[in-house]
Parts: structure tokens; C-alpha cells; sequence
């Protein structure tokens, strides 16, 4: 009688235990699958957070295009680009005729390397929405982070092919959009450091940022020479 | 208590309500009048009282939304331009837009908020024709008529300057300059623009900034942009605002209904939201709301008042005919406000206008202090109408403030109030006698001691910490009253943040001169004295100003063109900017892309002058600010200019100095008379309560003949005025001019409860606190209602009347009979101390159960 009971038990306790599991399963909600678009964006996100995440600070080599209707023919220029964790970004122009652009927590400014050339003002990021937005993109492309302040305050496209790219948009309802198309950033197809950055104009001009020779957490020695 | 109180006085009490049925001589007398004249009296009230009522209901509406009421009628809002604010739906459009979606060019158009803008712009064009106007010119025409008159734009101070950036080494720094920045990637967004000003010719013209309005604002701002229609757009984008006319002489209201349904119709289709602003549409909303509203809040009223009266005098039919009476007043109000056009004689139109926001809030109060002239206390003198007469005049001050509907209130209330006086006297004695009821509140009084050294400390603290803070109160503008339309907030909320807040526009006239030059026409005359306006108000910009709005700032007099162009003349600009063309190409620029900079500053023949302006593309524009002034064949050209000054909700954040005021073209707006009323509030309500607390004390002392009691009476009035600003000060509440009338209406409360317990004290008798505090418990009833409405303005002042009748009734009471023991001054009134029972208020030495004197 005993023995009946234990094995009743037991079969009667492994049913109720199916039956629970059964209808957990049931009930549980089907996870949502993750769109194509979704995970090529978190995959490009990953590679860039593979490089970046270790970027306290950055020194690299620059080659600039810039196209406009202004210009006969394509400015190109070289320099060297310094970024300090959290949100300073120095880019300069090597030759007398270029000039530093510096993106600083005290306000941004474009300096001609030639002491002797005319500085024009430039407006507080608070009150110029369009520069705050391109100068915020620029840094984040650079900062330590999970790529929520890169793509934060933007549409993001991820375009397709075999190099990875990832495309920032000003929102539909941003000032930005009157100046800025997009914000593209190429990125290493192993380390995923940026290696581009691409800004399309609303007025057909392009400003193209070729980026090598990256070395990340450098001795500030170094850094001081881009910054200052 | 009212009612065989005349009649009566001789006997006691118990006997006086079964004489009053038996006795031949109360057979012919129906309350204090013989019975064939109180019976004709009845009926003439009760027909006046049902007329009234009938025309409420059947007559067109008494309420108006009028919300500039305190504002002198050359300030108001001017009427028939309202806006027209289009949004685009960008929710549809982020749901019809499809996944992962790529920046394909057509795509993007049909997506494009500004495409559907545009889109929207045209079909309103089409279908309002002339009734849609640009708000701002036409940005390519003005940005062409700014680009070919750039030098003629800089002062003649600043043409050194000018020459020297135009030599050949200034040129050449300059291109170099423009080269080494385009190098970098900000270049786009650093606001600016080398096609128009290739060598930062505008810079010598900061000074003069705010003169070209809304076409001089930077790229990538937040500041809106002038679409090519002349219509603004939004910094971000999505929003636009169109500015429409309407016919002034049709009724606004039903214009814009009209417009409503032609641009919904218009927008059918398109993903655009649509938002219309005028002042009328807050008016009409208001006018919904309080035709709402104003059931609950009397219908509160007399709840609280008939609940009280009820509890306190346990009789209900008494209390119902007192509750009859008053509906009766306060219905002959709003008919008469609709209704009576009072005429001084003067020219000055002083009807109501219909009962809007603060009317009606005075008209329930009128019902709470009225109920003092039914319960008729002890009183200030033996006739018993001193008490009256001081609340009757309580807002009669208001007439020497500038504030229109205050001016008319100064009128209507001693009229309104001594109307309900009549009824409450006459009229409820009679029927009470009728309805064979009558009041009995009587209970036995005490004796109050004066207490002249804690009467003074209280009035002392009281009146200092009022007096101290009452500078120190935020101070709440007359030039917008909440309207409490969550949609209409939101949509005014929209408007400030993304294009200008309409309460802070301000606006001048320039009229051509009476001599015009034979060369132009008067059109180009007003034109030019805009010009010469739009400078003098350029100053403003932007400190005291966000914006300047006016045609004048694009055009230069006459002598000022003549003299920039001999100096221009002196700087071979011709031969400048062929240089400059050289040296654009030696940098590697494309010299046509400053074509146009280079053509309009080598061309120094083509004058921006008014003439000029009219014949040209901005000719239309220019138009619509045209207006007629003056009259009787003296019709003058005038031309408007606007002034968007900083500030919000009407107020101005720098005010201007009298002495600048002056010195600008007359402003005229309601955030001009704001600005005026803030600096002379303190002022204005001074000499207003000065006049109240004299007037109190004069009635005081005609119905005492004591001076001391008078004075007492007047400091204990200021006293609770202090008090009520003390309180709003705790409570954190604003002042204004909205509050004058509360704070007169409170301090008569004072002096009335004042004189009341001096004259007991100097006659000996002892005071009946319950009436009194019946009476004060009618005031704050009345004020609690308008406390827990909704709408702001009436809940400011229900505070305000709650606090000041709490100490009307507290101060008046104790502190008087003390401040006058210390002048010394208790004169029996016209009858001796020792002869109370000749005094003519008797009531109280009527009750049984009171002690004789």
C-alpha cells in the first residue's frame, strides 16, 4: 500500500510539475524578435564600442577634404586629431593656411593657424542648435561609451555593404536638418575604430575626415602637443 | 431682526410678533412702510426681479470674455490679424514612413515636414486669396534687397572702418581667413555666411543689430525663418505660422469660425494639425467657461449663505425669502449689466458690458456683504444707514484709478449695493411680515473692555509687516488673465516657445509729415518717418527687445541716403571689388559665388530708399502695415511698427524708465501698460486706499460725532489691508490691480465692525458677537466660494476677501473700541451715555436675557 502510494505520488507530482510547465509555457509571451535592421545596428555599435570603450584618450593622423560650391576645386588639408575623455575633441591643421577646431566643455571655436588671419565669432552651443548637435556627434564619435550618446538624439541608418558604417541624421524636428544631412562614421572592419567621418551638407557640400594612425591613452606629453 | 425692528422698539420682544398681528396700527403698516405703498412696492420688485430673470435666460448672453478690461482702451490688444499655426503631424509621418528607412531623395521629399509645409502654405493661399497675409517679407526678396543695399546699411561712422577692410591686405587676410575655417568641419554650422558677406562686413554693423528682424537671425538658430511666402517657420522645422485679416467691421467671432472651417477644408488631407490665435478666441473661451462656471459658483453661494443663515437663525422660511431677495439683486445686476448703458454726461460710457471674469466675482461678493443690510446689527448711528453708506462706498475710490473697468465699478457698486439695501430693508420686512416670519438671532451680548495698548501693538505689527512686504509681492500683470483651456494653453505655450509670445508685442505709428516732399508719395513719406522710428526702437534690441517688426528698417531717409552715398562714392567700390574678385580666384574660390555681394556693393546707384521699396518686390509686403489715422477729412497715412519686447505673460523682464518712454515714439500694448502699472502700482493703490480709509472715517465720524472713533475706525481699516497683503505675502500670492477692490471692500468691512463696537462701547451696551460674526461668516462664505473655483483670478481674490473679512470682523471688534479709548474720544453720538435706552439701535437692550445698562 505504501509502495502504490509513493509511486502515485511521484507520478502524480511529476503530471502536476508537466502540467505547470506546460502552461508557464503557454502563458509565457514569445520573445519579440529582434529586427534585421535592429541587430546589423548593434552589431555596428559592438564594433565600434570595441574600440572606443578603451579611448580615455586619443591621438591620431588626419587627411581633410572639403567640397563645397564655394571652392574651385577641393580643399585637402592633413593634421592631427587629439580627443581627452570625456568631451574634448582638438583637431589641427598642419600648414599656416588651416586652422584648429577645438570642441571644449568651455565652448567650441574654429582658430586659422595664422595668428595674423581674421577670427570670426562663434555662437554659444546653447544658443545654436545645428552646431551643438555636429559638435556632440563628432565627440561621441570618439568617447567611451555603449553608443548611447552616439546615436542619441539622431536617426540612425546602418547602410549596406561589407564596410561598416554607421549613419547619423538629424531628428526630423531638429534645427540641424537645415544645415546637416548626415554624419556617417566608417569604422575598422576588425578593431572598429572610426576611420572616416563624412558630413553631408544640406547645401551639396561635403567635409570628408580620413582617420589613421590611431593610438589610444597616449602620455599627456603627447596629447599637449595636439591641444595646445 | 429686520423686520417690526422699527415699529417695535418700544416693546419686548415676545409681545412684539403677536401685536404686530393684532394691533390696528401694525395692520396698516407692512414692514416699515403703510401697507398700500409696501404692497406696490412688492409688486413692482417682484415684476422687476422676474423681468430680469426672464431676460437672463431668453435675452442673449450677459457674460463676456473680455480679458483687457483693466487696460486703458489705447492699449488693448488691436483686433483682426489673427494667426494661424500649422503643425505637421510627425507621428503619422514616423508611422507611414517604413522601417529602415534609407535617405532616398523621393522618399525624403514626400516625408519632409517643410515640403508639407509648403504644401500647406499653398493651399491656404488658394483658398483665403487676400485674406492671407506674409508675416515677414518674402525671404528671397529681402534677402536680395538686403544683399544690394549691404554698404548703404553701415552708418557713415563706419566707413573708415569700411575702407579698410577693403583694402588689398585686408581683402587678402580676409579670403585667407574664409579658406583656413572652411577646413574645418564646423565650418557649416558657425553661423556664417560668406556668399553674402565675404569679408565680415557685418560685423561693423552689431550696433545696428534687431534693425532687420527676423531676416538677420543666424542659420542653425532657434529663432524662426521667413519662408519664401513670408510666412515664418519654426526653427525645427515642423511648425509654421500664417498670419491672416479679418473684416473689422464684421463680428470677429464669427470670422474666424469662418476661417476655421475654409482652413480645415484647405488642410484636408495633409498631415498638419491646425491652430488658430486670436484675442477673440480667448475671449470666446472664456465666455464658455464662465457661462459654465457661474452656475456652481452661485449656486455655492447661496448654499453656503443659506446653510449658514439657517444654522445661525434656525428659521427657514425667513432665511429663504432673505435668500429671494438677494437672487432678485444680484439677477437686476446682470440684467442691468447687460442691459444699461449709464451715461455720465460726459462722454464716458460707463455700462458693465456684460459680466466677465471680475464682475462676476464682485457680484457674488456683493451678495456676501449685502447680507450685513438684512441683519441690520447694532449700529453706527440712530439712523442705522451709516453702516450702509460705508459699504456702498467702499469701491467708490476706484474712480481715481486708471483702470476702465475699476472706473465703472466705482459707479456700479454703490448703485448695485444700495439697490440691495432697498430690498433688504424694505421689501424683506414686508414679506417676512406676509410670510408671517421674522428673524431671531438676538442672544445675549457681552461687554468688551477696551484694550488700548494691545489694540495699538496689533495694529502696529499688523500695518508695518504689511507695509513691509507689500513691495516685496510678485506682482501680477493686467494685460493677461488665465484663461483655463488646457488646449488653448498648450497652443500658447507652442506659439511663445517656437515664434513670439503675442502678450509681449507692443506697437507705434509713424505718420508722414503734414509737409511731404513733392517727390514722393505719402505712402513713401510714412515710410521714410518709419525709418527713422525702426532706429529708435533698434536701440532696444536686444536688451529690452527680442524683435523689431517694421518695414522702416529697410529703408533710410532721404538727406541719410544722399549723405551715405557721397560717402560711399569716396571708396572706388567699383574698382574694390574687382580687386576682391581677384583675389578670390588666386585662393582657389569660386568668384560667382559672391557675385551677388560684389554686384549690390559696386552698385552704390541703386538707393534703398522708400520709393524705392514700395515700387519693388517688397511693395505688397510694406502694404499690409498701412493703416488710416486721424479723421474729419484729417486722414493721415500712418505706418505700424512692432516691438516684440523680453518678458512673458505680459510683463516686461527690463521695464523701460519713464524718462526712455519718452524719449521712444509712443508704444502702445498691453505689455506697455503692464509695464507703466507695475512701476506706479504701489502708487496708484496708495492713493486709491488713502481715499477709501478717508472716506470710511468721514462716514464714521457723521454718524458717531466722535473724531477719535472715526480715526480708529480708519487705522483698523488699514490695519486688516495690511493684513490681507500680509497674508498673501505668506501664502505666496501675487498682487495686482485685481485686488483693489477686495482690499477696499475689507477695509470698509473693518471700519463698519469697528464703528459697530465703539458705538456699543460708548453707549454702554454690550455687544452682540454672534451677529457680528454671522455677518463676517456672509463675507468669508462669499470669499470661500471664489476660493475653490477654478478659475486663478477668482480664487486670488476669494483668498484675499476670506483672509481680509477673518480680520475685518477680529480687528474691528477688539482693537477698535481700544484704539479709540486711547484718543480719548467716546463721546456718547447725539445721546447721552446715561440714556441708552433713547439710543435708536435698541436690539440688542431689547433681549430678555441681556443685562440693562
Amino acid at each position: 500500500m505504501s509502495r502504490v502510494s509513493r509511486r502515485g505520488l511521484l507520478i502524480s507530482g511529476a503530471s502536476g510539475l508537466a502540467l505547470l510547465g506546460a502552461a508557464l509555457a503557454t502563458r509565457a509571451a514569445p520573445a519579440e524578435p529582434v529586427s534585421r535592421d535592429q541587430r546589423r545596428l548593434d552589431n555596428r555599435l559592438e564594433l565600434w564600442g570595441a574600440f572606443a570603450r578603451k579611448s580615455q584618450n586619443l591621438v591620431a593622423r588626419y587627411t581633410s577634404t572639403r567640397s563645397s560650391p564655394l571652392l574651385l576645386e577641393d580643399l585637402v588639408g592633413s593634421g592631427s586629431l587629439a580627443y581627452v575623455s570625456p568631451t574634448t575633441l582638438v583637431m589641427r591643421d598642419d600648414g599656416a593656411t588651416g586652422s584648429t577646431t577645438r570642441i571644449e566643455p568651455s565652448g567650441v571655436a574654429i582658430v586659422p593657424n595664422d595668428p595674423s588671419l581674421p577670427q570670426r565669432p562663434m555662437p554659444k552651443p546653447a544658443n545654436a542648435p545645428a552646431l551643438r548637435w555636429l559638435a556632440d556627434r563628432l565627440v561621441a564619435s570618439f568617447a567611451p561609451g555603449d553608443g548611447s550618446a552616439l546615436i542619441a538624439n539622431a536617426r540612425v541608418e546602418v547602410p549596406k555593404g561589407s564596410t561598416p558604417r554607421l549613419s547619423l541624421l538629424p531628428p526630423r524636428d531638429s534645427v540641424a536638418r537645415t544645415l546637416i544631412r548626415s554624419v556617417t562614421l566608417t569604422l575598422d572592419q576588425v578593431g572598429g575604430a572610426v576611420i572616416r567621418v563624412e558630413v553631408a551638407e544640406s547645401d551639396g557640400g561635403k567635409f570628408i575626415l580620413q582617420i589613421s594612425d590611431h593610438r589610444q591613452n597616449v602620455e599627456p606629453e603627447l596629447i599637449a602637443r595636439v591641444l595646445d | 431682526m429686520s423686520t417690526g425692528q422699527e415699529h417695535g422698539r418700544e416693546r419686548g420682544p415676545e409681545q412684539r410678533t403677536a401685536d404686530t398681528r393684532a394691533t390696528p396700527r401694525t395692520r396698516a403698516r407692512l414692514g416699515p412702510l403703510p401697507r398700500p405703498l409696501a404692497l406696490a412696492l412688492l409688486g413692482v420688485w417682484a415684476v422687476a426681479s422676474l423681468f430680469a430673470l426672464v431676460q437672463l435666460f431668453v435675452g442673449s448672453s450677459p457674460w463676456s470674455g473680455a480679458t483687457e478690461g483693466m487696460i486703458p482702451s489705447e492699449h488693448r490688444s488691436p483686433s483682426g490679424r489673427p494667426l494661424a499655426l500649422l503643425r505637421v503631424d510627425l507621428q503619422a509621418l514616423e508611422q507611414a514612413a517604413s522601417p529602415g528607412e534609407q535617405t532616398d531623395p523621393v522618399t525624403d521629399a514626400l516625408t519632409d515636414p517643410a515640403t508639407i509645409l509648403a504644401e500647406a502654405g499653398f493651399a491656404i493661399e488658394e483658398a483665403l486669396g487676400q485674406r492671407r497675409v506674409p508675416l515677414a517679407p518674402p525671404r528671397t526678396e529681402i534677402t536680395r534687397w538686403l544683399d544690394a543695399h549691404a554698404l548703404y546699411l553701415l552708418p557713415i561712422e563706419t566707413h573708415a572702418a569700411l575702407a579698410e577692410r577693403l583694402s588689398d591686405a585686408s581683402m587678402l587676410a580676409e579670403v585667407r581667413g574664409l579658406e583656413a575655417r572652411l577646413s574645418s568641419p564646423l565650418f557649416v554650422v558657425s553661423g556664417e555666411q560668406p556668399r553674402r558677406d565675404p569679408l565680415g562686413i557685418h560685423e561693423l554693423t552689431t550696433l545696428e543689430a534687431g534693425q532687420l528682424g527676423h531676416v538677420t537671425e543666424v542659420l542653425g538658430t532657434d529663432a524662426p525663418k521667413v519662408s519664401a511666402s513670408g510666412d515664418l517657420i519654426a526653427a525645427s522645422g515642423d511648425r509654421a505660422l500664417i498670419a491672416l485679416v479679418t473684416d473689422p467691421t464684421k463680428p470677429q467671432a464669427e470670422q474666424i469660425t469662418e476661417l476655421r472651417t475654409k482652413l480645415e477644408a484647405a488642410l484636408e488631407g495633409l498631415p498638419v494639425e491646425l491652430a488658430l490665435f486670436d484675442p477673440s478666441l480667448r475671449e470666446t473661451t472664456l465666455e464658455h467657461q464662465l457661462s459654465r462656471d457661474w452656475t456652481k459658483l452661485l449656486a455655492g453661494c447661496f448654499a453656503g449663505l443659506i446653510l449658514l443663515l439657517a444654522i445661525a437663525l434656525r428659521r427657514v422660511i425667513p432665511v429663504l425669502a432673505l435668500g429671494v431677495c438677494l437672487a432678485s439683486a444680484w439677477v437686476m445686476l446682470v440684467w442691468a449689466a447687460v442691459n444699461l448703458e449709464l451715461n455720465l454726461g460726459i462722454g464716458l460710457g460707463m455700462g458693465l458690458d456684460g459680466m466677465e471674469l471680475a464682475s462676476i466675482a464682485l457680484s457674488i461678493l456683493l451678495l456676501g456683504f449685502g447680507c450685513d443690510a438684512a441683519l441690520r446689527l447694532q449700529e453706527i448711528d440712530s439712523r442705522g444707514w451709516v453702516s450702509t453708506l460705508i459699504m456702498a462706498g467702499a469701491l467708490v475710490p476706484l474712480a481715481l484709478s486708471p483702470y476702465p473697468l475699476w472706473q465703472r465699478w466705482a459707479l456700479w457698486w454703490p448703485l448695485a449695493y444700495l439697490v440691495l439695501a432697498v430690498i433688504l430693508r424694505v421689501i424683506l420686512p414686508a414679506l417676512l411680515e406676509l410670510l408671517r416670519g421674522d428673524f431671531d438671532w438676538r442672544r445675549p451680548g457681552f461687554r468688551l473692555a477696551p484694550m488700548p495698548a494691545l489694540a495699538v501693538l496689533i495694529c502696529l505689527s499688523v500695518s508695518a509687516a504689511g507695509a513691509w512686504v507689500t513691495p516685496q509681492l510678485r506682482y501680477r500683470s493686467p494685460a493677461r488673465v488665465p484663461v483655463l483651456d488646457p488646449e488653448l494653453q498648450a497652443n500658447e505655450r507652442e506659439l511663445i516657445q517656437h515664434f513670439f509670445d503675442p502678450s509681449m508685442i507692443v506697437e507705434t505709428t509713424s505718420q508722414a509729415p503734414s509737409e511731404a516732399n513733392d517727390h514722393e508719395t505719402p505712402a513713401a513719406a510714412a515710410l521714410e518717418a518709419s525709418a527713422a522710428t525702426a532706429t529708435q526702437l533698434a536701440a532696444l534690441v536686444p536688451n529690452e527687445a527680442r524683435r523689431l517688426d517694421s518695414p522702416g528698417s529697410f529703408v533710410l531717409p532721404r538727406a541719410e541716403l544722399e549723405a551715405r552715398k557721397q560717402a560711399l562714392s569716396k571708396l572706388n567700390l567699383s574698382q574694390r571689388m574687382e580687386a576682391l574678385e581677384v583675389v578670390l580666384t588666386d585662393q582657389r574660390l569660386r568668384a560667382e559665388a559672391f557675385a551677388e555681394f560684389v554686384r549690390g556693393a559696386a552698385d552704390i546707384h541703386d538707393l534703398p530708399s522708400a520709393q524705392a521699396a514700395l515700387d519693388g518686390p517688397l511693395g505688397p509686403w510694406i502694404n499690409g502695415y498701412f493703416v488710416s489715422e486721424g479723421g474729419n477729412g484729417d486722414e493721415r497715412v500712418a505706418l505700424r511698427s512692432r516691438l516684440e519686447l523680453r518678458g512673458h505673460d505680459g510683463l516686461a523682464q527690463v521695464p523701460l524708465s519713464d524718462q526712455r518712454l519718452a524719449e521712444l515714439p509712443p508704444l502702445r500694448g498691453p505689455a506697455i501698460a503692464a509695464m507703466i502699472d507695475q512701476r506706479e502700482y504701489l502708487r496708484r493703490a496708495g492713493v486709491v486706499l488713502l481715499a477709501g480709509l478717508w472716506l470710511t472715517a468721514f462716514l464714521v465720524w457723521l454718524g458717531t460725532g466722535g473724531l477719535g472713533i472715526a480715526l480708529a475706525c480708519a487705522l483698523v481699516s488699514l490695519a486688516c489691508e495690511a493684513g490681507v497683503m500680509l497674508g498673501l505675502s505668506l501664502l505666496d500670492q501675487p498682487t495686482g490691480p485685481h485686488l483693489l477692490p477686495v482690499i477696499l471692500i475689507v477695509g470698509a468691512t473693518a471700519g463698519v465692525a469697528g464703528g459697530r463696537a465703539c458705538r456699543a462701547v460708548s453707549l454702554g451696551q454690550p455687544i452682540v458677537a454672534r451677529g457680528l460674526l454671522l455677518a463676517g461668516g456672509c463675507q468669508i462664505i462669499a470669499g470661500g466660494v471664489l476660493l475653490i473655483s477654478a478659475q486663478p483670478l477668482w480664487r486670488e481674490l476669494g483668498l484675499a476677501v476670506a483672509i481680509g473679512s477673518a480680520l475685518a470682523c477680529g480687528l474691528g471688534l477688539f482693537a477698535t473700541p481700544g484704539l479709540a479709548s486711547l484718543f480719548g474720544k467716546f463721546r456718547g453720538p447725539r445721546s447721552p451715555k446715561n440714556k441708552p435706552s433713547q439710543a435708536p439701535t435698541q436690539a440688542p437692550t431689547q433681549d430678555p436675557g441681556e443685562p440693562k445698562p
